[in-house]
């Protein structure tokens, strides 16, 4: 696995994308399992599908070239993410173990 | 003879659509025409509308990620072949088409055909030379 602030570290390298996302760990049979949801603002956003899935792609590959993580990526509405004030809570645990 | 579309990016999940129709209503904007393109997890929204400036301003004021793009709305007759003549046209320019939509106009006679191109300026110029009518945009918001 890898840290929260990894993941930023990807998204924020990425031109246009803003640090609101949020991880979310499940379990799939005997394999966990990574989503990771970003924030579409109108920097990213396209009226054509086909760019806003190179953009899941790209943010896909780029975490599986830096991290070595598998993880889906889901885009989100702006300002649908929960906000922290103080220590932010990235992770959501969804495992049952 | 472009006409501004905007789009929405909203997330598949029950009331998304509607959030966007109750801010256009509370604000009096008529949609004009529009599309909702869909994958498994998010659509975009696409509407002609007849006040673009006030419908993106609403939007974003609900927090949308709203975008503006130029389409060209064409004017066929409302005939079997209407659309096809016009796609032959284009492909024969090597015109691509990234989206389209259509609906008919209120006497029946004819029906527009709203085109996103790769190539906006290109096959606006190819559509005129050939004899289509390419509306201008205040007369689609006004339909």
């Amino acid at each position: 696995m890898c840290f929260p602030s990894q993941i930023e570290s990807v998204l924020l390298e990425i031109d246009g994308l803003e640090p609101h996302y949020q991880l979310i760990v499940d379990r799939e049979g005997s394999l966990d399992t990574l989503e990771v949801q970003v924030e579409v603002r109108e920097k990213i956003f396209s009226d054509e599908i086909r760019e806003l899935q190179n953009m899941e792609k790209r943010i896909t590959k780029d975490i599986k070239d830096y991290l070595g993580v598998t993880a889906k990526v889901k885009l989100v509405e702006p300002k649908s993410l929960q906000r922290f004030e103080g220590k932010a809570q990235r992770v959501i645990d969804k495992r049952i173990i | 003879m472009k006409v501004e579309q905007i789009s929405i990016f909203l997330e598949n999940k029950p009331g998304g659509l509607s959030s966007v129709t109750k801010a256009l209503s509370d604000a009096k904007i008529n949609i004009r025409a529009l599309s909702l393109a869909d994958t498994s997890d998010f659509g975009i929204l696409r509407l002609i509308v007849d006040n673009v400036a006030k419908a993106k301003e609403v939007l974003n004021e609900k927090g949308f990620a709203v975008g503006k793009t130029h389409v060209v709305a064409v004017e066929v007759p409302d005939r079997p072949g209407g659309l096809n003549s016009i796609l032959e046209l284009l492909t024969g320019k090597g015109i691509n088409v990234e989206y389209m939509y259509a609906f008919v106009e209120r006497s029946g006679e004819n029906a527009v055909i709203i085109f996103r191109f790769d190539s906006t300026d290109e096959a606006i110029e190819a559509l005129k030379n050939n004899g289509f009518n390419v509306l201008k945009g205040e007369k689609v918001y006004g339909l």
